[in-house]
C-alpha cells in the first residue's frame, strides 16, 4: 500500500524534497542535517523503511536543507524558523512554493516532529527559543528527536573530517577551514554560543515550564561515535539518552538489519 | 479505471510534473520537428560523440535537454519495473516517448556514443519486447529514495563541473591537470573548498564536486546494499549513473582513487610536520577516508550490480 505521494523538490532550502502523505492527519517529520551533511543524504535509507510503516502513513515527511558550513549557527536557526514560520502558517505562496498537494484550505499542521542530527540539535533548539522571543504560538505544536546532538559541543577537527568522508584535516589546515566555516568554532565545547543555548533554555523552562517542546522527547547517542562531547550529560531537562550502533554519521542511516534509528523514531510518532 | 489503475495514473502524472523538467520538453519538441523534418537542426549533427573536436557551448545546452529527455525516460522505466506506473501505450506520452527513443540520431546518441541502458530498456518496454516486473513490499519505498538522487549529478554544479573534466572538458583556464594540482596542496584545496559559492571559481567548484560526488558514490552504494533483495531494481537503479561507473570506470576509478590518495599523503605530512598529534589515529582516520569509498567504488565500478541486465542487452 502507497502511504506517501512521489518526492517533490521543494524550493525553501537547499535540495529539500517533501513526501506528503496520501491521508494527512495533519501531522509531519522534518529531518534536519547536521555540519556538512546533505538534505537526503544524512538519513538516507531512513525512507526505505520509513513509508512502509503505519504509524508514519498519516505524516508529511520533509527533507530540509540549509547552508550546514558556510553559514554560522544564528543563521541557520534564523534560516529554519524563517521555513517553520511559514510551513505552519501554509499561505497560498507558500504551498505553491513546496508543491503541496490540493488539500483543504484551512488546513494547518497540528503536530510536527522535528529530527535533528548533530548540529541541526542547537539550530533546531535555537530556532524554537527564537520562535518563543516572537510570541509565536506554533512551537507547542512541536516535538525534537535528536541523533547524535553537538548541544555540548564536539570535537572540531573530527567534525570537520566526519563531514568529509574522513579526510583528517590537520591542525595545520584547520585556521582556514574555522575561518570559512564558523560552525566549527562555534561548536568547540563549552563556546560562548552553546553555553547561551543551553543557559536560555533552562531560564525559558524555569519561567515558563509549560514550554515542554524546549525538551527533547528522546536523545539518541551511538557507541561509536567519537565526535560529539560529554555524551553522558543530559542538556537542561532531556531526558536520558539511548544508546545505538554506529558512528557519528552512520548512527541515522538504518538499513534492513539495523533498525534501531528508525525504532527510536517510530517511538515519537502517534 | 479501477482503483489501481488511478492510482498509478496519479503517479504518473507526479512523476511528469516533477521530473519531465523543462528543459526535457524542449528536447522533446526538437525530437518531433526533426521528425516531421521542420526542425532548424541536424540532430545527428548535434548529438555526435564530443571527441575528437569540439562541442560549443550553445550545442552543450542542446545536448544537455536530451539528457534530461532521456533521464526522464530512464526514471518512467524504473518505475514500470516496479509498477509504479502502468504502461498504456495508447496515452500519447509513451506513444511519443516511442517514437522518439527509436528516432535513429537520438538513437544513435544512447546506444552507441554513451550507451545508456535505460532508454534500451524502455524502448523495448514500449515495443513489448521487454516486460519484467520485480515488485515487493519495499520497492516503491526504495524507489522513492532513489528520486533524490537524481538530481545530484543533474542539477549539482560543483559535480558537474568536476565530471566535465573527469570527461576530459575544460571551463575557463582550467582542466582536470589543475584540479589534480590541488591534491598535492592541501591549504589550496582547502581554500578550494571552503569557497563561497557566489565567489566560487571553476576550479573552486570542481574541488567541491570532486568532495561532493565521493559522497554521493558511499551513498548511492549504501542504497544499492540496501536494495538487494530487489536485484532488477537494484540494477536499474545503477543503471541510470552507469555512464559514470561503466563507460567511465578507468578514467572514475583512477583518477577518485589517485586524488583521495594523493591527498591523503599531503595532509599526512601536514601531520608529520606537526610534532603534538597522535600518528596512530591520524594513520587510522586516514584508512577510514579511503577505506568507504574504495568499498563502495570497487562495487560500483565492477558494474557487477547490472552485471545481468547489461548481458540481456549484449553489452
Amino acid at each position: 500500500m502507497q502511504s506517501h505521494y512521489p518526492p517533490r523538490q521543494i524550493k525553501p532550502g537547499i535540495n529539500s524534497w517533501a513526501y506528503y502523505s496520501k491521508k494527512s492527519k495533519n501531522k509531519a517529520v522534518i529531518f534536519l542535517h547536521g555540519f556538512g551533511g546533505k538534505s537526503v543524504g544524512t538519513w538516507l535509507a531512513f525512507n526505505n523503511d520509513l513509508f512502509r510503516e503505519p504509524k508514519a502513513a498519516g505524516y508529511d515527511i520533509y527533507f530540509f536543507g540549509y547552508e550546514g558550513r558556510s553559514w554560522d549557527l544564528e543563521s541557520c536557526a534564523q534560516y529554519f524558523l524563517k521555513f517553520l514560520r511559514k510551513l505552519f502558517a501554509l499561505k497560498a505562496a507558500f504551498r505553491a512554493e513546496i508543491k503541496f498537494p490540493e488539500r483543504d484550505e484551512h488546513f494547518k499542521y497540528e503536530h510536527v516532529l522535528i529530527a535533528a542530527h548533530s548540529m541541526a540539535a542547537v539550530v533546531s533548539r535555537r530556532a524554537l527559543l527564537l520562535a518563543d522571543e516572537n510570541g509565536y504560538l506554533w512551537p507547542q505544536k512541536t516535538r525534537l528527536v535528536l541523533f547524535a546532538p553537538a548541544h555540548f559541543g564536539a570535537r572540531v577537527e573530527r567534525l570537520a573530517s566526519e563531514a568529509l568522508l574522513h579526510l583528517p584535516f590537520g591542525p595545520a589546515l584547520m585556521p582556514i577551514l574555522k575561518f570559512r566555516w564558523p560552525p566549527l568554532e562555534e561548536l568547540k565545547k563549552e563556546s560562548e554560543y552553546l553555553e547561551d543555548l543551553q543557559s536560555t533554555v533552562d531560564k525559558a523552562l524555569v519561567d515558563h515550564p509549560e514550554r515542554e517542546y524546549l525538551i527533547a522527547q528522546r536523545v539518541i547517542h551511538s557507541y561509536g561515535d567519537h565526535v560529539v562531547e560529554d555524551k553522558k550529560k543530559r542538556f537542561c531537562k532531556d531526558g536520558p539518552s539511548k544508546f545505538i550502533d554506529g558512528s557519528h554519521t552512520s548512527m541515522c542511516k538504518p538499513t534492513r538489519k539495523f533498525r534501531d534509528p528508525l525504532d527510536c523514531l517510530l517511538a515519537e510518532l502517534r | 479505471m479501477n482503483q489501481e489503475s488511478n492510482l498509478r495514473a496519479d503517479n504518473l502524472r507526479l512523476l511528469t510534473e516533477e521530473f519531465f523538467v523543462p528543459a526535457a520538453r524542449k528536447a522533446g519538441k526538437l525530437a518531433r520537428a526533426a521528425l516531421k523534418g521542420n526542425a532548424d537542426r541536424d540532430l545527428g549533427e548535434l548529438l555526435r560523440y564530443h571527441y575528437p573536436g569540439v562541442v560549443t557551448d550553445e550545442e552543450t545546452w542542446l545536448r544537455d535537454r536530451f539528457d534530461y529527455l532521456l533521464s526522464f525516460y530512464s526514471i518512467l522505466e524504473v518505475a514500470a519495473l516496479i509498477g509504479f506506473i502502468e504502461v498504456d501505450r495508447s496515452d500519447p506520452l509513451f506513444r511519443r516517448a516511442k517514437r522518439i527513443l527509436a528516432f535513429a540520431p537520438i538513437r544513435k546518441y544512447y546506444v552507441k556514443h554513451y550507451r545508456l541502458a535505460l532508454p534500451q530498456l524502455f524502448l523495448k518496454r514500449l515495443r513489448r519486447e521487454f516486460d519484467r516486473q520485480e515488485q515487493s513490499d519495499r520497492s516503491v519505498s526504495i524507489f522513492y529514495n532513489f528520486l533524490p538522487l537524481v538530481r545530484v549529478i543533474e542539477q549539482d554544479p560543483e559535480v558537474e563541473t568536476f565530471l566535465w573534466f573527469l570527461d576530459g572538458g575544460r571551463r575557463g583556464k582550467y582542466n582536470y591537470k589543475h584540479l589534480a594540482k590541488t591534491f598535492r596542496k592541501p591549504t589550496k584545496f582547502c581554500e578550494c573548498l571552503t569557497v563561497d559559492r557566489k565567489h566560487a571559481t571553476d576550479l573552486d567548484r570542481s574541488v567541491q564536486g570532486f568532495v561532493k560526488f565521493t559522497q554521493f558514490c558511499v551513498e548511492f552504494d549504501r542504497l544499492l546494499q540496501d536494495s538487494a533483495e530487489l536485484p532488477w531494481l537494484q540494477a536499474e537503479m545503477f543503471a541510470y549513473h552507469s555512464y559514470w561507473f561503466v563507460q567511465c570506470s578507468s578514467k572514475l576509478g583512477k583518477k577518485l582513487y589517485e586524488g583521495v590518495a594523493v591527498l591523503n599523503e599531503s595532509v599526512a605530512k601536514i601531520y608529520d610536520e606537526t610534532a603534538d598529534v597522535d600518528a596512530k589515529r591520524v594513520a587510522k582516520d586516514r584508512d577510514r577516508f579511503s577505506k568507504d569509498l574504495r568499498t563502495a567504488m570497487s562495487r560500483l565500478l565492477s558494474g557487477a550490480y547490472a552485471r545481468r541486465l547489461l548481458e540481456d542487452l549484449n553489452w
